[in-house]
Parts: structure tokens; sequence; C-alpha cells
């Protein structure tokens, strides 16, 4: 069963939609994205003088009334993309929920409205946790299910070791194609450098999907102290944060956004962020399709 | 306004480290953080302010509210007074009957009442008082250390009573109770206060109250004689003849005073004379003569209330109080009808005499060292006693001689009489032989100061009635003698306790309605007023008691001469002063719960929804 938000107008939303690559790719079958592989398509690539044992029905006979010569067009294949969905499931995407949702809930569904796109377009589906476990592919529309099924029964808990867990993921991976990244970014940013150079060696269209709770600005609310507990580690320690100690937490917070938009920038990884406050909806039409994430 | 300030439990404030330290704990208690769950330490770390600052206590306003009201609490646990040096001085109010004398409408008292509170004012405001009244005895009024208002309140409720003072002792007496430094004393009586030289000051002032010229006729010593009534008439200060008209009423039997008769009596500068009332045959008992003219509270007459005299023409039976080792019943005398028989101890004699002035007296094989100033009957006495001796015990002897007409011997044959065994009685001077044999007298009977006596040498007990009939009828003559012996106009003064403490035991004052009065067991009757008064006990025995106030010191309100009161003055000395000790409980709680209010208010303001989000909003902004 999918999520209460996957209603059948946004469904039909995202059946008129398809994942958008920001370069072509070679694929393992057919499908609905246009591959680097030239052959039967519809999409007219090049000519190429007639050669015995091509399709006489490829030639094109206006080029030769016009250059009295035999030439025949030549197609770009369409290709199934592997599409990768990297979900951080890390405990942190379980704290400060807003209105009842958490940051991991609006990451499993973003990850589901982008399956159900990719699967509508044959596209081969692959999804993977920071927690580990096995990274199944789904293949066909029907598989959305299963999908949601897996997510139901996923658990957040803090990786061992990020940059592996993600060299894991992307080692599943033999055509390369797109992938998502979902995450809250709230990681030291040495470990999403490696995490996402990891990505990019295997020669994906990366996107990476930030999703942020509101609360995340202001994380002790209006207590001016408290014992915090580090959801990923569990570390406890007795916070006390005077006003100019929470305009300092807020710089910092802002500060290490900042680094990653840069160097995601330098690497031409695509950064969109996202909050908790939005609805899936709003997502897919203002920010997904804006971004070419879908068109 | 504050004096020395001080502690009456000053170990109590010990208890304020454990209270203060309690609360402090509880506050660093409540001061636990919250717990609160981040995605990340990674951002905050070395965000908070240093361990020092943040262990800093820095209670809440609602803690110092909450010390403040332990430390008053504490405060008040602890007993904090304030002391304050007052003078104290002693009011001696005058109360006596004189003080009731009118003139132009106003009253001796209410000038005295006048006098003393300008008194008053002539203290030093922060003086202390203790308000005395001297009659019917000295009395302070109204508890320790008065305020001037308090007294002022005080001495409204005082009023002249039937009976007198005795300046000269109450002032001793005061003097006594208490160190002051001084006594003042209100009074119509000219006294002069001499002090004693080897005291060093005197510290007594007399303040007396008097009208000019008080003329005064009053009533005295009424005495029935046969069928005539006698009151002596007494008149003070009046300088010219007068005429006085004096009425006779007799208590009807509706309960009602009726006038039987007036008689006119001319009066002059004060003399005494007598008017004489012939009583009616009929057996009427209460009778009361009263001035009718000059009316009281007039020029001639200052004071209305010695214008009555009571008396009772109705021979009552008393009560009798028998002492004996016996019982009543060994003695055979319960079965008496209409006596109040009441068996007393020996050893409480002395109470007894004190508490019953009008009982007779029984004693049997006993006899005080003195006879009581009250008809008595000894039966077999141990011992010589009030004049008359006794001698060793005789037997077998014949009466030889006896006085027939006595009436103690009425309806009784002596002659019969054979004695087996007597104590012979040497008749004393008051007394003489009744019956008597060759070996002595063995009745003798007598009236000494208007009370008559009985002593009988041999035991007529047990009481048989008709199975003997000559002992019987001898005692109850012994008792109608002796009872009788009391004249119809004696009467005692109020204040004076003279019902028996029987539970049970109802006392009227006749003619006047609604004033039946019941006794429990203990109380003793204390008329407060003169009148006549039945009591009956529960046994059904009646007794009438006429209560009368004749007092010449008291009637006599326009005496001059100073008269000379010696000052027993030890505890008076000029200058001391008393710390007077004010607790500042009732100041604290009033205090306490205002700081109560107010926390509970603004614990109200600050629990509102929204109030710490705008305030956390405001120090954003």
């Amino acid at each position: 069963m999918l999520p209460e938000v996957f209603t059948p107008a946004l469904l039909r939303q995202l059946e008129m939609l398809k994942l958008s690559s920001r370069r072509a790719f070679l694929g393992q079958r057919q499908g609905a994205h246009l591959s680097l592989k030239r052959g039967q398509g519809v999409e007219f690539y090049d000519y190429r003088k007639y050669e015995l044992g091509d399709n006489p029905r490829h030639i094109d006979w206006g080029l030769y009334g016009r250059s009295e010569r035999i030439y025949v067009k030549r197609f770009r294949e369409e290709q199934a993309l592997s599409v990768l969905i990297l979900l951080d499931s890390s405990p942190s995407m379980g704290v400060l929920p807003v209105q009842g949702i958490s940051k991991w809930e609006m990451a499993r569904d973003l990850a589901l409205a982008l399956s159900y796109v990719a699967l509508l377009k044959q596209d081969a589906v692959y999804v993977g946790t920071t927690s580990g476990g096995v990274i199944p592919r789904y293949l066909g529309a029907a598989a959305i299910h299963r999908m949601s099924s897996a997510f139901e029964k996923m658990s957040l808990s803090q990786p061992a070791d990020l940059t592996r867990e993600v060299l894991r993921i992307a080692a599943r991976i033999r055509f390369p194609g797109v992938a998502f990244m979902v995450t809250d970014l709230l990681m030291p940013f040495s470990d999403l450098e490696r995490s996402v150079n990891v990505l990019l060696a295997k020669n994906i269209d990366l996107s990476i999907l930030r999703v942020s709770s509101p609360l995340e600005e202001n994380p002790l609310g209006l207590a001016e102290a408290a014992l915090v507990i580090d959801s990923e580690t569990g570390e406890q320690q007795e916070l006390f944060l005077s006003h100019a100690a929470r305009l300092e937490y807020q710089r910092r917070l802002s500060e290490h956004v900042q680094l990653v938009r840069q160097f995601l920038a330098r690497r031409g990884v695509r950064l969109l962020e996202l909050s908790t406050e939005q609805g899936l909806q709003q997502i897919i039409a203002e920010n997904f399709l804006r971004a070419g994430v879908l068109q | 306004m504050w004096g020395a300030f001080g502690l009456l439990n000053p170990l109590t404030l010990y208890l304020g480290i454990p209270i203060l330290a309690g609360l402090v704990y509880a506050y660093l208690r409540k001061k636990k953080l919250p717990i609160i769950r981040v995605p990340s330490l990674f951002l905050l770390r070395d965000l908070s302010l240093p361990i020092s600052t943040r262990k800093k206590f820095a209670p809440p306003w609602r803690f110092w509210f909450e010390l403040l009201i332990l430390s008053l609490l504490l405060l008040c646990l602890a007993g904090l007074f304030t002391t304050q040096e007052s003078a104290r001085y002693a009011l001696v109010f005058d109360n006596s009957l004189s003080l009731a004398a009118q003139k132009n409408g106003k009253s001796l008292i209410e000038l005295q009442r006048a006098e003393l509170k300008k008194t008053l004012e002539s203290l030093p405001a922060n003086s202390l008082f203790d308000l005395y009244k001297t009659s019917p005895q000295l009395e302070r009024i109204g508890g320790k250390d008065l305020s001037p208002s308090l007294a002022r309140q005080y001495v409204e409720e005082l009023k002249a009573v039937y009976a007198k003072d005795s300046l000269s002792e109450v002032i001793g007496l005061v003097a006594q109770r208490e160190t002051y430094s001084g006594i003042v004393v209100f009074t119509d009586r000219p006294l002069q206060v001499q002090q004693n030289p080897e005291d060093k000051g005197g510290g007594i002032s007399m303040h007396r109250v008097s009208f000019a010229n008080l003329q005064n006729i009053a009533l005295v010593s009424p005495q029935q004689k046969d069928d005539q009534l006698q009151v002596g008439m007494h008149s003070y200060g009046i300088k010219q003849k007068a005429d006085v008209v004096v009425a006779l009423e007799v208590l009807s039997t509706e309960g009602s005073w009726r006038e039987l008769k007036r008689q006119s009596q001319p009066i002059s500068e004060s003399k005494s004379s007598v008017i004489q009332f012939a009583l009616p045959e009929s057996k009427l008992e209460a009778y009361r003569v009263t001035i009718v003219e000059p009316k009281s509270g007039s020029e001639l007459n200052a004071l209305a209330e010695d214008d009555q005299i009571y008396f009772s023409s109705k021979r009552t039976q008393p009560g009798v109080q028998v002492f004996s080792l016996r019982t009543l019943s060994d003695l055979g005398i319960e079965k008496i009808r209409g006596i109040n028989f009441t068996a007393a101890k020996i050893e409480n004699y002395e109470s007894v005499r004190a508490r019953n002035p009008n009982d007779v007296f029984l004693f049997v094989d006993y006899v005080p060292q003195g006879l009581p100033d009250r008809g008595s009957i000894v039966v077999s006495p141990p011992q010589s006693s009030g004049g008359f001796e006794i001698g060793d015990i005789v037997s077998q002897a014949e009466i030889s001689e006896w006085n027939s007409g006595h009436p103690l011997l009425t309806y009784i044959d002596v002659s019969t009489l054979k004695l087996s065994r007597f104590i012979p009685i040497r008749p004393p001077i008051w007394g003489s032989s009744i019956v008597s044999t060759v070996r002595g007298s063995v009745l003798i009977a007598g009236e000494r100061a208007g009370n008559r006596y009985v002593v009988l040498g041999f035991d007529i007990f047990p009481y048989r009635g008709r199975g003997s009939p000559t002992q019987s009828v001898m005692f109850l003559n012994m008792l109608t003698w002796v009872s009788g012996g009391r004249a119809a106009s004696s009467s005692i003064p109020p204040f004076q306790p003279f019902a028996a403490s029987v539970a049970g035991t109802v006392v009227e004052e006749l003619g006047q309605e609604a004033s039946k009065k019941s006794l429990a067991a203990g109380v003793l009757f204390v008329p407060e007023h003169p009148g006549i008064y039945l009591t009956r006990s529960p046994n059904g025995a009646e007794q009438t008691s006429l209560v009368n106030f004749i007092d010449n010191q008291e009637s006599q309100l326009s005496i001059n001469e100073a008269e000379s009161l010696i000052a027993p003055i030890k505890g008076i000395q000029i200058g001391a002063k008393v710390e007077r000790r004010r607790t500042l409980t009732d100041l604290a709680i009033p205090l306490l719960l205002a700081i109560l209010c107010i926390d509970f208010i603004l614990s109200l303001i600050s629990a509102l929804p929204g109030i710490a989000t705008l305030r956390l909003k405001k120090r954003r902004a």
C-alpha cells in the first residue's frame, strides 16, 4: 500500500512525468530515455553511406534525389535508465518532526514518487539506505507496492561508516544512470564529501535532495537549557544556549549548508533544498519540475 | 514606634539552615534540564556557556517570594517581638454603693468615669493600665496591661454595687500584686494619702468626685416586736426639717408588692428616728418598707438604693448542719420531715460555717473550740467550749430541778426522765440551767449576741419519733427554740452566699418575676441586691433569706473631713517602667497573605499560554 499522500490525482500527475538526466547513458534495455547507443529509435542522429546489408527502409530517398547518393539515416536508441535512490536512514532523519511528518517520512515519500515515475518508464530502480541491508532492483510499475512495503519495514540506524555504505550501494550499479541521495545533510562535511565523490566516480548523474525541518533552526525550542541527546551517536550533552549562542548555531548551520552548496556546485551535483513543511505535490510541481529532475 | 526586637524562641532560627537548604535543593531539582533529541550535535558543540556559568544558581523571582514567606514563618515560629517601655498604672475605681448617689439627674459614678477618662488623657499615651474595682471585692477588670482606650471601654461597664469599699486595704493589696509606676484612686471619699516616710515615693494620687451639699435619708435596722415593725431612719447632711413619707408594702399572693399603709415622720438634721408599723394579723410573710417622700434623687435624698428595707415575719425553719462522727441515719434524724439536715464533716467546720450563715448547727459528740455565731445545739460535748464547762461522766442520777416554763420543756414531763449516764455541764455567763441533777446540770440554754445555744449532757439519739416521745419532743423543741433566736429583722448583706450547694436547689427572689434560678451541685447562690429570697431544697425544705444592705459609710454622702490613708506602698516605684512585649505574628500574617496573593497572581500570569512565547519573541527581536 502506498502512503496516503499518494492520492489518485498525484499518481495521475506522476504518470505524465518522466525522469530527466542531464546526459545520456547506455542502457541495458529499451526504455524511454535517449541512449548513447545508435540504432533504432525515433530521434534522428546522423547519415552515413549506404553499405551492403543496410535495411533499405533507412535510405533517405529525398537526399538521394537531391544528391544522387545513397545515404541511410541513423537514430539514437531509447533505453531504460538505471535509477539509484539512496536514502539517508540515519536517526537524525527521524527527529524534530513538523506536524507529525519527519524528515524520514518525507524522504520515503520522495523516493516512492521518483520510483513510481521511473518504474512507469521501465527504468530499473535501485533503492539503498545508509543503514545497510540488501539493495533490491525494482522493475515495472507493479513493483512500487513492494517498494512501499519494504520502506515500512525499514528502521533508522546510524551507519558505522557512511562512505563505505555508499560505496557498497554504488557497486550495485552496473550501468551508470541517475542517482538521488535524500538526506538532511546534517553530517560532517568530510563524510558527505567522500560519499559524493564515491558516487561521482561511478559516472552517475547525482542529485541531492536535502530534506530539512524548520525546527533545525532552533533545536531547543523555548528551552534555554536542555539535556540534548545526539540522535545518531546517543551522546548526551547539557546545553545552555544564550541568545548569542543560538545566533551562533544558526550561523554555523547556514555556513555548513553553504559549504555543501559550493562543493556540490563545483562537482556538478544538483542540490534541491526541500522542507518538511512542503507537501509532496508542491515539491513535484515547484522543485522537481523547475530543477529539471522530472519533465 | 518600634523598640528593641527580640525572639521568644531564638533556637528556632537554626531551623532556617535546613529550610534554606531544602528550598535551594528543591529549586535545583526543579531546574532539572528537559531532554531534547537533536539530529546531531556536531553543530552545537562548544556553543554552551561555560559550566561555571551554567551551574550558577540563578533562582527565579518565585524563589525569593518563597524564601520571604519561609523567613516570615520562621520568625513567627521563633516568636519575634518588639519591646517597648511603658509606664504602668493601677486605676482603682471605687464602685461602692455611695457612688450611685444622684444630683440633678447625674450620678457620682458618671462623674467618676469622666474623671478617670480625663486622667487617662493626662498620662503618657503609651502607658499601660490595670483597672481595679473595689466592690464587692477587689477585682482586676479586663485583664492586665490595658491600653487607655480599653480602660475607657471597661470603665463604662462598671456600676455601683450594694457593697462598701475598704480603700486602705484595697490599695495595699493592689500595691502588693504588681509593680506600678503609680496608683490612681477614684473615689467619693475624702481620703488623703499620708506617705510613709520610709518610702521613696508616694505614687498614689487620689481623685475625689462629689456633689456639693449632698443630703440623704436611709432606712436602717428593721426590728419586729410582737405585731409591731420598727424601722430606723437616719438623715445625713439634712439641714432643715422635712417630712419623710414611708410606705409599708406586702408581697401579695400574686407575687407583686401591694402597699398596706403610709406613714409620715418628721426628720431633722442628722438625726435618727424610728417609724413603727402595726403588722396585720393575717399571716403575711414578706414586707418591704420604702421611703416615698422625698423622692430618690431629689435634693434631700440623693441615694435611692438605701431607701428600702425588706423583712419577713415568717419564722423560717433554717437548715441544720450536723457535725457528728455518726451518720444522719445512725442519728435517726433523716426521717424528720420539713427540716433540711445536712451532714457536715468536722474537718470542714470553718468552711461550712462561712457558707451557711442562716443554718443552725447541731454538734453530736463533738464541739468546736468556740461556739459559732449562730444558733447551735450541742449534744454530749466531749470538751468545754464557748464558756460552758463539762465534768466527769456521771451515771445514775435523778433529776432534781427543772424550769418547766422554758420553751425547751414544752410538752415534756421531766420528772419521769431517768438518766443512766450523762455529762454534767456548768452553765456559762450567757446561759442558765434548764434541767439539773444533784450531780450537775444536764441541759443548759442561753442567748449570746442574738444567737441561741443549747447544751445537752446526755445522748438523745437515735431519734425514734413516737418510740421515745420525750427525747423526740425535746429535740424538736430545741430546734424550734434555737432557730427562732434570730430576730425577724436580721438579714445578710448582698454578695454573701447563703444557699446550700445541693443539686436542684431553687432560689427565687420574692416579688420579682422570672427570678427563679436552679443551682447546680457545688454552686452557691450569691445575691447582688437586697430582697427576700426563698430557697427550696430538693427534699422540700424551704428557707427564706432576707438580704438588706445597711451601711452608714455608704449612706453618708457628705463627709468633708479628710480621712488619712497611710500608703502601704512597697510595690510602687515612681517612674518605674515596664517592658511591653508585642509579638509581630499579627503583622506577619497579613503580610504573608499579601505575598501569597502576589505569588499566585504572578504564577497565573506566567502560566498563561503564549506569554512565554511572546517573551521569547520579544527577546529575539
